[in-house]
């Protein structure tokens, strides 16, 4: 090739090399910003929160389809987040409910709201919203609610959607119709209706939050990938005595079930490793180790919380207003009376369940051995002499290894076998000597090597105990046992009519009338008021196809009728 | 010095690609060791060649550029493993369907079938040969069957050697969803299936000029009747 040409080729190989980086990178780290809509912003301990979060895509404000993970904290002024919920996001959107400890004490809280790729930017990012709550039992209510820095939220409407009421004043119980109307056709909305609170509560309106805030920001780091499929576990592999990261380490992962089930990931060069969860790791405990850790080595592992924030809030606070502790000790009286009297709605229940795809170890027909069938043996080593032909147990130096009869080699293999105690990994079959026949439910048993991904196993033997033991076991130096949290659902808001007259009369009291996370343009939503009298708020919110914040504010009065002049 | 510098390049861009995609999060393919089994007469694999398959597993995900064969006597895929140059036999219940090539290097696909038998109470998956689908859809079952041991004579004397032949058996799979077995190739075969259209499948094989006693026969008639 002339010298020219190989020049040219080079530079090429340079510039795609560079492209390929590139265009990586930046796939990677779309920023997304996120915005959380509250039904209300005052609340009683007890009660729900319902909520609608927004993911979107912070350049163009689309409903960014990036990140399938979200997570809410709500905590106290300089304290630890006393709620973390992590939300499932379709589309950009998650909307649901959760219920705020009865324990909380009376003071301001803030909710932070975030993915984690919008921890690439730095905890600037994240969303904020402050709101009050007010411990049901508190009477005194000596606490402080923050400093106004904005105007209040009934100044921010926008003239691109409209709310249209049949009404402006209404009797209690009865209906109000409403309509949402906009130049746009589509718009992903949410409608609260609620008693607005004598607060100047600081938080602005979806459209001046989005669109104050700046499109993008600099990058802090590009360590955390989004979660476009599930949660992710993040973590690191470090040396106990030095603190060093080991890399090529192989991390496995998995939780008790009734099948062996596993996962694993190997460290890259930082010593680093991430796993990605599914449906199938909600709610369980999961228990990680390290497969085949060198005898002379002591690592441990580590793992990232997801929900850790680094600062902490300080607000600026100012006694509370005789005004707002009025509405808050009536908040109080009417949670009181919703407790008390409020019908339970009946539960709905699913017809169909598919249960989340589970990692099993092994697909395929395992005759089972059941110790109950025999006499009954004292220990695991008895029950392997005489239930398990193709185990042989010995011991050295203290502590026992199992071999199988491999078909290859039609003798004992000199690689010892994986134990999986109620579907999970165990990281030292001495833990398992003092099972008996009464402990174990069913044992499995494959001789031959397997293969998982790129391990290899020298047999397996899985054993489920009938009151799930693993449970009891405690994890080894290099092993860790974690608690997986669910996503959170909640539950839905249910319209609630008023006592027909011909119904036992009931108290029937509400500051929130109506809440709708999926509300539409050009739609008519009808609820009742209810006997608690006031102003109400009527608040929508949400974002258009193309981007476009909407966020819409008007005012309704629920009175109680004058009685008739006697002439 | 310049070319390890290039070289330094390129490796470092492509392990930013790497840990920035999603290729960390593939799942993992699961079986048991396979044993090569000693020389023998007759091929006992679909294809002879380790093929680069997309693999669709039961969780509903695809993985490519897997290198797999079809054993036709196990009725397993075994899977080559590259990061220890081992093969397994890969867990049947994990894969719903291969994409792989033929001996001749034509592209096939297989998928794993629910089979009732009346000989056993639980039904048994078969992985065939996906050759038409459709109303009525044709599936090949490229069943490789144990023939009576040889006996070859060598240097050193005579040996016995054992013999697999190829034995496919073809499955049709009518409008109702009534599997429809065909062991032998022919037209007398073929018509007794179909009782009640008998005559209506006789003169459209007469008119159309079908040789069932083929396997490509059979194709174009499950896709006549299809039409």
């Amino acid at each position: 090739m002339p010298e020219p040409m190989t020049h040219l080729f080079k530079i090429s190989l340079l510039l795609l090399a560079l492209l390929t980086c590139r265009i990586s990178n930046a796939l990677a780290q779309t920023q997304e910003t996120a915005y959380l809509q509250t039904d209300r912003p005052t609340y009683v301990s007890g009660e729900t929160l319902y909520f609608k979060l927004y993911v979107l895509d912070a350049y163009n404000l689309k409903c960014s389809t990036l990140s399938k993970v979200g997570y809410i904290e709500l905590r106290a002024p300089k304290s630890a987040p006393t709620l973390k919920i992590r939300v499932s996001i379709s589309e950009g959107i998650a909307s649901g409910s959760f219920v705020l400890p009865d324990s909380l004490h009376s003071d301001v809280y803030q909710l932070v709201a975030f993915t984690t790729n919008m921890k690439n930017v730095g905890e600037t990012s994240f969303f904020h919203r402050e709101i009050v709550i007010a411990n049901r039992l508190d009477n005194d209510l000596n606490m402080k609610t923050f400093a106004a820095t904005d105007s209040a939220i009934h100044n921010q409407t926008d003239s691109l959607l409209q709310i249209q009421t049949n009404k402006t004043m209404y009797a209690p119980g009865e209906k109000v119709t409403l309509r949402l109307n906009s130049a746009f056709s589509q718009a992903n909305l949410a409608l609260s209706v609620f008693e607005e609170p004598p607060l100047d509560y600081t938080d602005k309106s979806m459209s001046r939050t989005l669109l104050d805030a700046p499109k993008t920001a600099a990058l802090q780091s590009t360590h955390h990938m989004p979660e476009r499929q599930y949660k992710v576990l993040r973590g690191r592999v470090l040396d106990i005595a030095s603190n060093q990261r080991i890399p090529d380490a192989i991390v496995l992962l998995s939780c008790p079930d009734t099948v062996a089930n596993l996962q694993y990931a190997v460290t890259d060069a930082n010593g680093l490793f991430q796993l990605q969860l599914s449906p199938y790791y909600d709610g369980k405990e999961l228990f990680l180790s390290i497969k085949e850790m060198p005898s002379d080595q002591n690592w441990k592992i580590e793992v990232e919380d997801n929900f850790d924030l680094s600062s902490s809030w300080k607000p600026d606070l100012i006694a509370m207003s005789a005004l707002s502790k009025k509405y808050l000790l009536k908040s109080q009286d009417i949670a009181y009376i919703d407790k008390t009297y409020t019908p339970k709605a009946a539960k709905t229940v699913k017809n169909s369940f598919t249960p989340p795809f589970c990692p099993m170890l092994y697909r395929r027909p395992v005759k089972p051995v059941y110790p109950a069938d025999f006499v009954p043996l004292d220990s695991f080593p008895e029950i392997a002499v005489e239930l398990l032909p193709t185990i042989k147990l010995t011991k050295q130096d203290g502590a026992y290894h199992a071999r199988t009869i491999t078909r290859e080699q039609q003798f004992y293999g000199r690689n010892d076998v994986t134990i999986f105690l109620d579907g999970v990994y165990l990281d030292d079959i001495n833990k398992i000597i003092a099972l008996n026949s009464e402990k174990i439910k069913k044992i499995e048993v494959i001789e031959n090597k397997r293969v998982f991904g790129n391990i290899v196993f020298y047999g397996i033997v899985s054993i489920q105990t009938t009151s799930n033991e693993i449970l009891k076991t405690v994890p080894g130096p290099h092993s860790l046992r974690l608690r997986n949290d669910s996503v959170t659902i909640g539950k839905n808001f249910v319209v609630q009519l008023p006592p027909a007259s011909t119904e036992a009369k009931f108290p029937f009291f509400k500051q929130l009338l109506y809440w709708n996370p999926s509300a539409a343009l050009q739609t008519d939503y009808t609820f009742p008021t209810s006997e608690n009298t006031g102003d109400y708020l009527i608040r929508v919110e949400g974002i258009t196809l193309d981007g476009t914040p909407l966020s819409a504010t008007t005012r309704i009065q629920v009175t109680n009728p004058q009685p008739a002049m006697d002439q | 010095m310049k070319h390890l510098l290039i070289l330094a390049f390129l490796w470092l861009s492509a392990t930013l690609h790497a840990q920035t995609g999603d290729t960390l999060f593939i799942p993992k393919l699961t079986g048991e060791l396979y044993v090569t089994e000693m020389k023998h007469l007759g091929d006992v694999f679909f294809n002879n060649n380790w093929a680069e398959s997309t693999i669709q597993l039961s969780s509903g995900v695809t993985l490519h550029g897997e290198k797999i064969k079809y054993h036709g006597y196990l009725d397993e895929v075994i899977w080559f493993n590259p990061s220890n140059f081992t093969t397994f036999v890969l867990d049947k219940a994990y894969i719903n369907a291969f994409w792989t090539t033929d001996s001749l290097n034509r592209p096939v696909h297989f998928k794993r079938l629910l089979l009732s038998d009346s000989t056993s109470t639980r039904p048994k998956d078969i992985f065939v040969q996906v050759a038409v689908e459709g109303r009525n859809s044709l599936y090949i079952q490229r069943r490789v069957i144990s023939l009576p041991d040889e006996v070859s004579v060598g240097k050193y004397g005579s040996y016995i050697q054992k013999a697999y032949g190829q034995s496919p058996v073809y499955y049709i799979q009518a409008p109702s969803g009534e599997l429809l077995t065909l062991k032998h190739l022919g037209r007398v075969a073929f018509l007794n299936l179909f009782p009640q259209q008998k005559e209506e499948l006789v003169s459209l094989i007469r008119r159309k000029g079908i040789k069932l006693r083929s396997e490509t026969g059979l194709i174009e008639m499950v896709k006549l009747m299809n039409q």
